[in-house]
């Protein structure tokens, strides 16, 4: 008889390992749940991540609101411009956003954020209407249908504008010179990402509503832009080059639908990475309740692979037959996870609608889909090689002996090997499936410190325990035993489980800082209103007319300067790759103050002040995070576009970072008095009035200033709260996710010990153990599990949470005892059912079947 | 000390309900140290585990120390257990995550009693392990175990003492050397001893010799003073 092929032989291990595995199924059940919501988890955000980014490249020409766009600040671009560039174009629009007071005929008064458009607009897309005053239902409006809507002083507004005012279709409202009527809701722009904070909610009107209006004075805040669409098969970056060449020196900015997904993924691939690597971190708690998994079902199998192995199978064809198992139960845990992170975020597509910048389509992605299943795999990997080495390399004599047999086992070093390679695999292919490899890496590295210090916390308790068990009372000194003696499977429960619970833990401590922050101390600190676009020659009237008032206190007031970074220590940032938390500054411009340096408090990291007569070249102030970013220190120097006009300052000192949540007016750039104050300018005031006094606020400046915009600081903290907290849902649950992944951990390790504890309980049982006493050992047990896992969660959380709210929100720390004491609870009480739920099935069965099993 | 009535005991199995007991009738006086002896599946160990009250017998009476095992509930068994009764398992049964000490303290935890320790460390050194009191299970030799188990089922001072194949596990030399030191105990303690064996040897040194067959006691009941 000849010798079986290579495949001859697999299809044979496969068959023993098929017929093995009959009615073993549910020993895998904790294995296959572990797995799914792992998978489920990175299957999610990745669903949700590539479903952004397609979404967002499929909008990219309506959200960038045509082809090519001009886009230019606080000035109309020139007409000959508009008229005479992209010749080959097929239609335009101008667009300007600016704000606008506008009061209803019931006295009350808004800020609003006021969008005119030409009718051409949309040129791509169509706007979203409710509420229409044609009667007809909710529809998507092309440009010739939105022309009639917003003719003849017509207008659309966002349904929280008229919640506010007070109005429904059909009122009017007071426009600058004129009234305009609103004919219906926006639901939606095709050319507007969701998802971020806006001063005031939006009045759409056409262009000549806002020319009739006359709101748009000299020196006003406002975008203008003007929009093209080109024919299709031209190219699009050629014709934007010809643009640019053009008018080289224009103060507007040219722009192409290309540049649009660069943008939003700037914003998403952060969030995508720490999403990620939060579920990663779920899929490898998760890991731990597979490992225990595994090895109560190989434990179970020892009979088995005894009987295997006296009948002449090799090591090789054990590993086989048992590797073949938990790869199948692998491909089911991984498929139903597949299908649960497609389901969850498809299920959940209106309330993303609401988080993320775009119209999301959800459909099953294999770019989200293979990372998912690839890291499940290898997750599961990593914690089956071991306990399947060590079942395959038992000696075979051992294998016939009891359980505690496997104690003082070495295996050979291959399977360590094996190990490393099935961890490096795991850590480049996170780095793959995330946008920030580097970053990924980093965190990962964080996660496996975390896991270090989590097994070295656990073990330290556990030998502390077991040195200590003396001192314990008599039901806690059994429990102490089970956790710590010979064949204990603690530790794994200790780190997975801990591992949830420090994430809860980290999560409630930060989240309980943001809270006070957002609602307890940023509005004691912060002004009620901060005052934009102030002229010059209205910054003393604007200052009378408030401190004249009662209760009304001006707390700031700094000259604001537009200017955009042009040149860092002499090199054109365009030849500078800068790091992503910088290179917003570059980007566009920004506002930077000039003048007294007394208005800025912030302690210097290096240099000193100017004098406050001081008239020489133009120094700069640099706060401290961008002036690393920028890699330029005192001395070095700093160019700035400011009105068309280049000025180069000199680094006079570097300031600390700015703590945003004070409220205060804070500039990165602070320059030095002299030929900057003749630059073009407006004036920021941040002004502490009552709630009360609001309206009247509103009106004196509608009235009286109609160009400056006041921006409500607790409108806006309250919009900020309200991103934040559908944020905090992702986090959140994936914390979740990770909490019951911790908790299959547990629900594995009584899978694991159950027949240990019905060995021993059975023994109990036989020298005079009553049914009370059983329960209180087992519930010691599960009590002091959680005790232990809880104790170096805690502190690990707690280190985490602190220093993120310390060093990377900057906020003062404070703990939160009720958040950490209701986790721990939860776990404690967690731990307990399972231990109930354990030592009720032990009790069910009579001393006499338990000590006749062993 | 120990009476038995017509003692039946059936057990069902996946072939159907089968007859281990069949009314067994036995009387066993205080003090005395009885053999049980028999075939492979007559029904020692059953009957063994029925006077421990370990096992329910399906009919009959069971009357031990004046107390009736069979009125009572599972927690009164162990109640009966803890303070009237201690065991040694052919496979020594001890709780594999305490140690030594711990194994033979637990009896003692269990009834609340003071001095656990100490008592404790006393049994352990009457049957020579009080240099191995902070051994696991594992880290003993068999017969050290069974000295562990030995220790554990005396601590308490029972007024039964009952022995299930106590040397089945181990060699010739170390199972004499067990048996010597469980006649030496139960001599220092005064009582009755219940062992059931296959060793004919060991059934001839006990006052009283039951054999069991096919779940009877056999028509040799023999008490040989």
């Amino acid at each position: 008889m000849g010798a079986l092929s290579w495949f001859g032989q697999f299809g044979v291990m496969a068959q023993i390992a098929g017929r093995d595995l009959r009615g073993g199924l549910q020993a895998f059940a904790v294995f296959v749940a572990a797995l799914m919501l792992g998978v489920a988890a990175v299957a999610a955000v990745g669903t949700i991540s590539t479903a952004v980014d397609q979404s967002v490249a499929r909008d990219a020409r309506a959200l960038n609101g045509g082809d090519v766009v001009l886009r230019q600040r606080n000035a109309a671009i020139d007409p000959e411009v508009v008229a005479s560039v992209l010749p080959q174009r097929v239609s335009d629009t101008p667009v300007v956003r600016t704000n606008a007071y506008v009061a209803a005929d019931n006295g009350r008064r808004l800020v609003v954020g006021l969008k005119a458009v030409g009718d051409a607009y949309p040129l791509v897309g169509a706007v979203m209407a409710d509420q229409l005053l044609d009667g007809e239902p909710a529809r998507a409006l092309t440009a010739a249908e939105l022309q009639p809507m917003l003719a003849d002083f017509g207008a659309l507004a966002e349904p929280a504008l008229m919640t506010r005012l007070g109005i429904a279709p059909g009122d009017q409202l007071e426009l600058g010179d004129i009234k305009v009527t609103v004919r219906g809701e926006i639901v939606s722009e095709p050319d507007r990402l969701g998802g971020f904070v806006s001063i005031g909610p939006r009045l759409l009107v056409n262009w000549a509503t806002v020319d009739a209006a006359n709101i748009l004075v000299d020196g006003a805040l406002a975008r203008f832009s003007h929009r093209y669409t080109l024919p299709a098969g031209i190219d699009v970056e050629a014709a934007a080059d010809s643009v640019r060449e053009a008018y080289p020196d224009a103060r507007f900015r040219t722009r192409t639908f290309n540049a649009v997904q660069p943008r939003v993924q700037r914003l998403t691939n952060s969030l995508e990475t720490y999403l990620t690597l939060a579920a990663v971190a779920a899929l490898l708690t998760g890991g731990f309740a597979v490992g225990l998994a595994i090895q109560a079902y190989l434990a179970s199998k020892q009979r088995t692979i005894a009987a295997m192995r006296s009948q002449g199978a090799t090591r090789a064809q054990i590993m086989q037959i048992y590797s073949l198992q938990v790869a199948a139960i692998v491909a089911v845990g991984t498929g139903l996870g597949l299908i649960l992170g497609f389901l969850i975020p498809w299920t959940g597509t209106s309330a993303l609608d609401q988080l993320v910048p775009a119209n999301l389509t959800i459909r099953p992605n294999p770019a989200a889909l293979v990372p998912a299943a690839v890291l499940g795999a290898l997750t599961a990997a990593i914690f089956a090689v071991l306990p399947l080495a060590r079942a395959s390399d038992m000696p075979a004599a051992q294998l016939f002996r009891s359980y505690l047999g496997k104690q003082g086992q070495t295996l050979r070093w291959r399977w360590y090997g094996v190990f490393a390679v099935i961890v490096v695999a795991l850590a480049l292919a996170v780095a793959l499936a995330v946008p920030q490899a580097g970053i990924a890496l980093i965190i990962l590295g964080a996660i496996a410190v975390i896991g270090v210090l989590l097994a070295a916390a656990g073990a330290g308790i556990l030998t502390l325990l077991s040195w200590g068990r003396r001192l314990l009372p008599a039901d806690f000194r059994t429990a102490a035993g089970s956790l710590t003696g010979p064949g204990n499977n603690s530790l794994p429960v200790v780190i997975g489980l801990g591992f949830g619970l420090a994430a809860l833990i980290a999560i409630a401590l930060i989240e309980a800082n943001l809270v006070r922050e957002i609602f307890g101390r940023l509005p004691d600190r912060a002004p009620a209103m901060v005052l934009i676009d102030v002229q010059k020659d209205q910054r003393d009237a604007v200052t009378r007319m408030l401190t004249d008032e009662a209760d009304v206190e001006i707390l700031q007031a700094a000259p604001i300067v537009r200017a955009r970074v042009v040149r860092i220590k002499d090199v054109p940032v365009e030849e500078l790759t800068l790091p992503d938390d910088v290179r917003w500054t570059i980007n566009s411009d920004r506002g930077l103050s000039y003048g007294d340096p007394k208005q800025s408090d912030i302690p210097l990291v290096d240099g000193t002040w100017w004098a406050d007569d001081y008239a020489g070249p133009l120094l700069v102030s640099v706060e401290d995070e961008v002036a690393f970013g920028y890699d330029v220190w005192v001395g070095d120097t700093i160019s700035f576009n400011i009105a068309g006009r280049v000025m180069t300052a000199e680094i006079a000192n570097i300031r600390e970072e700015i703590d945003w949540g004070e409220g205060r007016l804070n500039f990165i750039f602070l320059t030095s008095n002299g030929v900057i104050a003749q630059a073009p300018q407006t004036i920021a005031m941040s002004v502490d009035v009552p709630r009360a006094k609001e309206a009247w606020l509103l009106d004196q400046l509608a009235e009286q200033f109609p160009n400056v915009t006041p921006i409500n600081i607790r409108d806006v903290v309250a919009q900020v709260n309200a991103i934040s907290s559908k944020l905090g849902y992702a986090v959140r649950g994936i914390a979740a996710v990770t909490l019951f992944s911790g908790i299959l951990v547990v629900a594995a390790a009584v899978q694991v010990s159950y027949r240990n504890r019905l060995r021993d309980l059975g023994i109990m049982r036989a020298i005079g153990a009553t049914r009370g006493q059983a329960r209180a050992m087992v519930l010691a047990e599960h009590g002091l599990m959680a005790a232990v896992a809880s104790l170096p969660a805690l502190i690990i959380g707690g280190i985490g949470a602190w220093a993120i709210v310390r060093f990377v929100l900057n906020l003062e720390w404070q703990f939160a005892t009720f958040g950490v004491v209701a986790v721990l609870a939860v776990a404690l009480l967690i731990s307990l059912a399972f231990g109930l739920i354990m030592v009720t099935r032990l009790l069910g069965r009579t001393t006499a079947s338990i000590l006749r099993q062993y | 000390m120990l009476k038995l009535s017509d003692v039946k005991l059936t057990l069902e199995s996946l072939s159907g309900p089968v007859e281990i007991l069949k009314g067994i009738d036995l009387e066993i006086g205080a003090g005395v140290i009885a053999g049980v002896t028999g075939p492979s599946g007559s029904g020692k160990s059953s009957l063994l585990s029925i006077v421990a009250g370990i096992e329910r017998p399906s009919s009959g009476r069971v009357e031990i120390a004046g107390q009736v095992l069979t009125d009572m509930d599972e927690d009164g068994l162990a109640l009966f257990r803890r303070e009237h009764v201690g065991i040694v398992f052919q496979s020594f049964n001890l709780v594999p995550t305490l140690t030594a000490l711990e194994n033979v303290e637990l009896p003692l935890q269990l009834a609340s009693s003071g001095n656990s320790v100490e008592r404790a460390r006393a049994a352990l050194a009457k049957v020579g392990l009080d240099d191995r009191e902070h051994h696991y299970p594992t880290q003993l030799s068999g017969g050290e175990q069974q000295r562990v188990a030995l220790a554990r089922a005396v601590v308490n001072r029972p007024s039964l003492l009952l022995a299930d194949e106590p040397t089945g596990n181990l060699d010739g030399r170390t199972g004499h050397e067990i048996i010597d030191l469980m006649f030496s105990l139960n001599e220092d303690h005064g009582a009755t001893l219940v062992i059931v064996t296959h060793d004919p040897a060991l059934a001839a040194r006990c006052s009283q010799q039951i054999r069991i067959a096919n779940g009877q006691t056999g028509p040799a009941e023999v008490a040989v003073a």
